[in-house]
């Protein structure tokens, strides 16, 4: 079953609810190209009987971002740790729950599967350990693209 | 008054100890648990006045840790903070004696609604 993605008023409604402030992304269909986004990070999505319906990504600047705001962790840290590609536990764990809570938007979309999401994981890992070659193959996304904390970054949803 | 914490997520433990701090809520003593299994062992040797848990946790999930609670006897009161929002996850909490829950995102005003009945001295 596909996976209807949130528009980008419903994201920024949540996420200025989890955030504190409109982030103002917007929000394009298009083509999947895995290469267009820099070390990303993922949290898959799976219905009611386990099944993979969709993954969430996030760039390295994005999920850095969002999970670094929600814990009110100082910018210049999170820069650090986005120079360094090298994000801690607690802002994954963070971006994480942001993904968690993105599946309550997801859910009240008509015609949807419910869904939860998985820990969130490097995607290089989600593809390779978990067996989740479709994502690299998907033909279709949903981009949301703006400001965040650090910088110009990027979610996406593929629906599988 | 001691508030026990039980989600597998660290920055969620910390996001909820800090709306519990910004609802008014600061002066109660706060333990945490990684999952239902260590909730339950927690429960016994700290006996919260108040449980707030996560619903998908590894090793024992929330509702199977409101389950073996209530099995035992235990009356502690237990409220869910969780995603899962669908009206057979509300009404299975409910039946499984969960005394409220709590759907996020949530501000500190629907935390401090949900939770000031079960804190008041």
């Amino acid at each position: 079953m596909a996976l209807n993605s949130p528009n980008a008023e419903s994201l920024n409604s949540l996420l200025e609810m989890l955030l504190g402030e409109d982030l103002g992304v917007s929000c394009a269909e298009g083509g999947v190209d895995l290469g267009s986004i820099k070390k990303p990070y993922g949290s898959l999505l799976i219905d009611d009987t386990d099944e993979v319906v969709g993954v969430i990504l996030a760039d390295l600047t994005a999920a850095v971002s969002l999970g670094g705001q929600l814990m009110m962790l100082p910018v210049g840290g999170l820069e650090d740790q986005i120079d360094e590609k090298d994000p801690t536990a607690l802002v994954i764990d963070a971006v994480s729950e942001v993904f968690n809570n993105l599946t309550v938007t997801m859910n009240t979309i008509e015609g949807n599967p419910h869904v939860r999401s998985k820990p969130t994981k490097e995607l290089a890992s989600i593809i390779a350990d978990d067996e989740q070659d479709w994502i690299s193959s998907a033909s279709q996304k949903t981009e949301y693209t703006g400001k965040f904390l650090c910088g110009d970054g990027i979610v996406q949803v593929i629906s599988k | 008054m001691k508030i026990l914490i039980c989600d597998d997520s660290m920055a969620m433990r910390r996001i909820v100890n800090r709306t519990l701090r910004q609802a008014g809520f600061e002066d109660h003593e706060v333990v945490e648990a990684e999952n239902g299994k260590l909730g339950l062992e927690t429960t016994e040797t700290e006996s919260p006045d108040l449980i707030l848990s996560d619903w998908n946790m590894p090793e024992m999930t929330g509702i199977q840790f409101l389950e073996a609670l209530r099995a035992k006897g235990d009356k502690t009161p237990f409220g869910f903070i969780t995603t899962e929002q669908t009206p057979e996850m509300r009404q299975l909490a409910i039946e499984t004696g969960a005394d409220f829950l709590l759907p996020k995102p949530f501000t500190p005003a629907e935390m401090a609604e949900k939770i000031g009945n079960f804190l008041s001295e």
